[in-house]
């Protein structure tokens, strides 16, 4: 059987190599339109001064040298630290405890996972609202709870205290967040060996041992995934913050997002705040990154 | 060949019958409703039959030609897109706009409802764009219609005030929506800031209408004793606190010295300023007077805590009247007292105003669709049908109008007026309004450093 030329492959090669670009051109034009170029046009803003009308004025490095000295900023982004921790800690750690309990075996499972993930159809506005009812502190079902059970003294404007309001909040989103993390580790456990796991019981390791040493390391693809996803989502965290706080009282809730919609559709600072866009994104992808370097550091 | 006159007039006859046996008169329906064009012969000379068939053409080509003119000229109504924020008083606005259309044939109105957060980050762009309203009810405050004026965005209307069509606009409500010397717009919902008070509750507690500050704390203390919340307020939202300093620094600083501070010949950090916000953020605050976890609380909530009942003071706007209207309480009103020896001055302003657009292909119909809003034999549509008080003075005799909307038109015409802050101060200032008063009600800052941090957020 004759095989084709080395030249003959070239073309043939070249021949597809053209279809296959035709072929990713709109996936491409798409990708230029909708995030290259906005991303790129951000940018450009971040180092303009505009007022969101006329034309922008281009002032270099001025904005961000006034991001290092905004005392806001680093308060802000204090919160979404906080919030990536205790938001991503939180969820997965109660998630992988439940989602493990239902892998072994739990009657109703089922009905377990739909419940636990409910909150996740929901919408985040909706969610806020709800939560707002909650917590209100005249007719809340929370502070109404406390009050009849001789816990009037716990009964307090939640939303209203500083140093309560990020962590009610961010409650409020881990409840959210938890069913989505329940789902996903749940389907990663089904891959686990389970001869692996009565391998290492009959060995004589103890329920945490097996846990630790034989279930997470089979599981750590999904587990990684979750925990970049919940990061980048805590530094990009908006909308429930912004129902039910709108980052007050007195900025003690506020996060980059917020903040960065405060500049600049209530202040008019549309380049600022195009500058907190930059850093709150490359912050994200910072902390997606070292996540996923973790992760393969792990596995080496 | 005859003479043609045109003319238009409805045709006694057409070309279906013939009106007088030897004169051919024709009438030809242009392909638009707007008018009919006829042809009638004058003299009556003797026509060969071929010169009457050519008439004929002729005539309805000239007919022709004058019915493909006259079709987009008459034919097309105007429209107008008009974005306002009525949401609450939809049909009163509604029924305004129906009878605009009514009396301005060939005029439609496009309307779209928002609120003013929703619009305010989606007009600056829309209008540069071009894809914008062509009439806009926008804040009239130098940070948003000022800061569109300055960028060439909204077209001026000098032109309206000078040529008689807004004569019965209060001159002050025009300078609040000009810039740089340059009017841009209609002013409009004139509202001043006082005191809701519940008269079932106060009669039965045997209370008397504050005429000082001191007798406000006791009537809120005597309120509270009764196991009442004695002041329906919270400031989750922030703002409602915009309205409490504005109430305070008008009565304790005075509206010269105001003037200065929101002109910026004289600094925010003044013992006017703090012995403005002491009183009520913080001795009031901390005796319990107002809602409790008054940070928590939202602007509904407030209304809801006073309308249910639960409360006896609600400190707030003129445009809740329709709202207090409707509660079913036996709803009373008076202006928050200055301390004893100090001049009430209750501030006063304009909720937002009418602005057309620069960019708009029909600035003479934007400028009739004003003209028919701000004209006073219009005032029952905003007086009647929306309980919003008009820019000017308004007779309403024959109306059927509720009390405390009454007085609030009574109390325009004859009560000095102080300024409503907020909308006079830039988005810096009332940020830090925002954020301080918050932290002056949780106890994280004294009134002298939110009066300093006021003063630092516009030097």
């Amino acid at each position: 059987m004759a095989h084709p030329s080395p030249r003959k492959m070239g073309k043939r090669g070249s021949k597809r190599q053209r279809a296959g670009f035709w072929f990713v051109l709109p996936a491409f034009l798409f990708y230029v339109a909708f995030f290259a170029y906005p991303f790129l046009s951000t940018v450009y803003l971040s180092m303009t001064e505009w007022n969101g009308v006329g034309t922008p004025t281009f002032t270099g490095l001025t904005n961000y040298s006034r991001l290092v000295q905004d005392g806001a900023m680093w308060s802000a982004l204090t919160n979404n630290v906080i919030w990536v921790v205790l938001g991503t800690a939180a969820p997965i750690f109660i998630g992988l405890i439940i989602s493990v309990m239902l892998w072994t075996g739990a009657k109703g499972g089922g009905i377990f996972r739909t419940i636990y993930f409910l909150p996740m159809v929901l919408s985040p506005v909706v969610i806020g609202v709800i939560w707002n009812w909650i917590y209100n502190p005249l007719f809340g079902l929370l502070n109404t709870g406390l009050r009849n059970v001789g816990l009037g003294k716990w009964a307090i404007g939640w939303l209203g205290e500083t140093e309560t309001a990020l962590y009610a909040v961010m409650l409020t989103a881990i409840w959210t967040y938890l069913g989505f993390c329940i789902v996903v580790l749940y389907a990663g456990l089904q891959k686990v060996d389970s001869e692996l796991v009565d391998a290492a019981r009959i060995d004589g390791a103890s329920p945490w041992q097996r846990f630790k040493n034989v279930i997470v390391p089979q599981i750590r693809p999904v587990l990684t995934m979750v925990i970049v996803y919940t990061v980048i989502g805590g530094f990009n965290v908006f909308d429930v913050v912004w129902v039910m706080t709108g980052g007050g009282p007195n900025n003690s809730s506020e996060v980059i997002a917020t903040y960065t919609y405060e500049v600049a559709f209530r202040n008019s600072e549309y380049g600022y705040g195009a500058t907190l866009s930059v850093i709150m994104s490359l912050v994200a992808l910072s902390a997606a990154y070292a996540a996923m370097k973790f992760r393969k550091a792990g596995e080496a | 060949m005859p003479n043609l006159s045109y003319g238009t007039q409805p045709p006694q006859c057409n070309t279906s019958f013939n009106c007088n046996g030897n004169v051919d008169t024709f009438a030809f329906s242009a392909h638009v409703n707007v008018t009919t064009i006829y042809v009638i012969p004058a003299d009556e000379p003797e026509v060969t039959q071929w010169e009457d068939t050519m008439n004929k053409i002729t005539t309805l080509a000239y007919a022709g030609l004058l019915s493909a003119v006259a079709a987009p000229l008459w034919a097309q109504d105007v429209t107008l897109r008009v974005w306002d924020t009525f949401a609450d008083q939809t049909t009163g606005m509604d029924a305004f706009i129906a009878a605009f259309e009514e009396a301005n044939p060939g005029i439609k109105i496009e309307r779209d409802v928002q609120s003013i957060d929703e619009m305010r980050p989606v007009l600056q762009t829309a209008l540069n764009a071009g894809t914008g309203p062509d009439v806009m009810y926008y804040d009239t405050g130098p940070a948003f219609a000022g800061a569109l004026a300055e960028a060439g965005l909204l077209l001026p209307l000098d032109d309206m005030y000078d040529g008689g069509m807004l004569d019965a606009v209060y001159p002050w409500t025009r300078e609040r929506a000009s810039f740089d010397g340059t009017s841009y717009g209609v002013g409009n919902e004139v509202e001043f800031l006082g005191v809701y008070y519940n008269r079932e509750m106060f009669a039965d507690l045997g209370l008397e209408v504050p005429t000082t500050h001191e007798e406000f704390v006791g009537v809120a203390e005597a309120l509270k004793e009764a196991g009442n919340v004695p002041i329906a307020f919270g400031d989750a939202d922030g703002w409602p606190a915009f309205h409490i300093f504005s109430l305070y620094a008008n009565n304790i600083v005075g509206k010269s010295d105001l003037e200065a501070m929101i002109a910026g010949d004289k600094s925010w950090n003044d013992p006017a300023v703090v012995a403005s916000i002491e009183p009520f953020f913080v001795e009031m605050n901390n005796a319990g007077l107002l809602a409790p976890s008054v940070n928590a609380v939202n602007y509904d909530d407030s209304i809801n805590l006073f309308t249910a009942g639960l409360s006896g003071m609600m400190v707030t706007g003129t445009w809740l009247i329709q709202a207090m209207n409707d509660s079913g309480l036996d709803v009373g009103w008076f202006f928050l007292p200055a301390p004893d020896g100090m001049t009430t001055l209750p501030p006063a302003g304009l909720g937002s105003g009418y602005f057309v657009s620069k960019g708009t292909e029909h600035p003479e119909e934007a400028k009739a669709f004003l003209e028919f809003l701000f004209d006073p034999a219009n005032a029952s549509y905003w007086v009647e049908g929306m309980s919003v008080v008009p820019p000017y003075a308004v007779d309403t005799t024959g109306m059927e109008i509720a009390p405390l909307t009454s007085f609030a038109m009574e109390a325009l015409a004859t009560v000095p007026m102080g300024y409503n802050i907020d909308v006079l101060t830039p988005d810096a200032f009332n940020t830090t309004m925002l954020d301080g008063f918050q932290a002056v009600l949780g106890g994280d800052r004294t009134s002298a450093e939110q009066a300093a941090a006021l003063a630092a957020s516009v030097e």
